[in-house]
């Protein structure tokens, strides 16, 4: 189970991320915010990924389809002595180390390149067939959906079943530019992904015992598990508002943002 | 050249089980037999290219050597960005193996024509591209890009490729037929029309030299240094766009030089083909006929100083 120790480092890694993107006045706050309770739950208790074995291939792997949210990959990874703590100001600078969409070059543990959406799946598909013993997860956004190389993937997986594969989707229902049931009607969205064989889960995004429960649960068939999330989680100003999909926090807002997290 | 190279892959494939073969639904009678013999490392994706080169890349970047085969159109053009990014930018070593070179696939149209793909090829960081003129080179390539590091692009013809015997090493440029008065550099399927142009050009007291640049990227430069430095004037021909292929690599290398050199393209100018008919018919038609008649003229303006 996860416990209040936990609640406290997600605590510090929210934090975390709203400085960095308060320094560089990066975008993506809100979806970053919306994934990365998966994120800490998948690199903290369900995927076998630590500091030994991370440089090599022989150990789960994860990708976050929806390369926009790095902060928070960056933000768990140094948070979870994954990489070095020191390397988030590095983010977003002239002369950083750490791009606002992701490059695989950049740190070990980011396990794929991602920014343009709509590759994860199929690249995560090519690593659970190489590696059947290995469980690959990747992380896909609801507006990355409309993107037709993600349906290719999922045909595909109509008929391969890997059930070392886990999808998870951060649905929190919004997208760029509009709310993502205004754009494409994913209403049914779980029972089009079983009609292809996948075995669809839906869970609260933001319970990390309900995300580990259905990561941890077995079956045949690939895992597609819904995550229902708010955009801008954890910052009550920041929640469901599109306008945080790119704006930044200013000096009074991010004073605002760290004493509702209570850091 | 579809054979030889399933035939090559196959025996490589049986040496090691790092390499995958995977199909967005193309291959009929070229691919069963390593399907049949190697079912576990083969796939069929579906009519879905952008997948096809993303599940490669996943497999890459798990150890393995997956080869993408597919037309080259929908090899390169449709999967551009998973190219791009899932190969290039990650630097794995997936093999795109595109079929149907220039205008193999005649009569289906412009959709499976492929004049732009070692332009847009060569143009991506880390990506290696060969093009073959003969089954020898398609060999000789093969078995080389088994041991090669990072994406590689394999263009291959379609239509019963002849076999020359001469020596085949990556990224050097392959003397044919050896001469002195000019350079006969083709690239991929038009080196047999460039073999028999240079010996009609030898009958007529022309002592053209015949070189296949299979590898277009890396380029041999030296060798195009080479030929400048020596004053030799150059014709290249390509069945692709004169906008950045053979041409443009080759013209590129000889500016740098600082010296003046004679060039003469011989390429698909830059513009679509509506006409119908074989692959013979199409390249008359989209200016690469008539060979050894335009090196000979070529030669004649030089000789005469005409610019």
């Amino acid at each position: 189970m996860f416990d209040e120790n936990d609640r406290n480092v997600l605590r510090t890694i929210r934090a975390d991320m709203l400085r960095m993107v308060h320094r560089t006045h990066a975008s993506h706050i809100g979806s970053a915010l919306s994934v990365v309770d998966a994120l800490y739950c998948i690199y903290s208790r369900v995927a076998d990924i630590n500091k030994d074995n991370i440089r090599g291939f022989d150990r789960d792997r994860v990708i976050l389809s929806k390369g926009h949210a790095s902060i928070a990959l960056y933000a768990v990874l140094a948070n979870l002595g994954l990489m070095d703590k020191a390397r988030l100001e590095e983010y977003y600078s002239d002369g950083g180390t750490l791009p606002a969409h992701l490059d695989m070059n950049a740190a070990e543990g980011v396990d794929c390149s991602a920014g343009s959406l709509g590759h994860g799946l199929p690249i995560a598909i090519g690593m659970a067939l190489a590696n059947p013993k290995r469980r690959v997860f990747v992380i896909l956004g609801d507006g990355e959906m409309d993107e037709g190389s993600v349906w290719e993937g999922i045909l595909f997986l109509s008929k391969h079943h890997l059930s070392n594969l886990h999808i998870l989707i951060d649905f929190n229902g919004l997208q760029g530019s509009d709310k993502v049931c205004d754009v494409v009607d994913f209403s049914r969205l779980g029972e089009i992904l079983q009609g292809f064989s996948l075995d669809c889960k839906e869970v609260d995004g933001h319970d990390l015992n309900q995300i580990e429960d259905a990561l941890r649960a077995g079956g045949d068939m690939a895992h597609a598990l819904i995550l229902r999330t708010v955009k801008g989680k954890g910052v009550s100003f920041m929640e469901n508002r599109l306008e945080w999909h790119y704006k930044s926090p200013d000096d009074s807002q991010l004073d605002a943002a760290l004493k509702e997290l209570g850091v | 050249m579809r054979k030889t190279f399933a035939n090559a892959l196959m025996s490589m494939a049986e040496k090691d089980s790092r390499i995958w073969l995977l199909t967005p639904d193309v291959g009929f009678s070229v691919l069963e037999g390593f399907a049949e013999k190697f079912p576990d490392r083969f796939l069929n994706v579906g009519i879905a290219e952008q997948n096809a080169v993303g599940i490669a890349a996943g497999l890459a970047l798990s150890g393995k050597i997956p080869y993408v085969y597919t037309m080259a159109p929908f090899a390169c053009e449709r999967t551009f960005e998973q190219v791009k990014i899932d190969a290039a930018y990650m630097n794995s070593n997936v093999r795109i193996v595109g079929i149907g070179a220039g205008f193999s696939y005649g009569p289906a149209g412009a959709t499976h024509h492929a004049i732009e793909d070692i332009a847009i090829m060569r143009s991506l960081p880390n990506m290696a591209v060969v093009a073959p003129g003969d089954l020898s080179e398609t060999k000789a390539l093969v078995r080389y890009s088994v041991v090669h590091s990072g994406p590689m692009y394999i263009r291959l013809g379609k239509n019963g490729e002849p076999e020359y015997e001469h020596d085949v090493e990556f990224g050097k440029i392959s003397e044919v037929i050896k001469g002195g008065s000019c350079a006969v550099i083709s690239t991929s399927t038009m080196l047999e029309d460039c073999y028999d142009a240079c010996l009609e050009l030898k009958s007529e007291g022309i002592d053209a030299m015949c070189l296949s640049a299979h590898t277009l990227k890396p380029f041999d430069e030296e060798r195009i240094v080479d030929l400048v430095s020596r004053g030799i004037p150059i014709v290249t021909v390509e069945e692709h766009n004169v906008i950045g292929g053979l041409y443009s690599a080759v013209s590129e290398t000889a500016v740098r030089t600082g010296r003046g050199v004679r060039i003469l393209p011989i390429a698909v100018p830059d513009a679509f083909s509506h006409f119908v008919g074989s692959q013979k018919h199409i390249r008359s038609r989209m200016g690469l006929g008539c060979l050894s008649v335009r090196i000979a003229d070529f030669m004649r303006s030089i000789a005469v100083g005409s610019v």
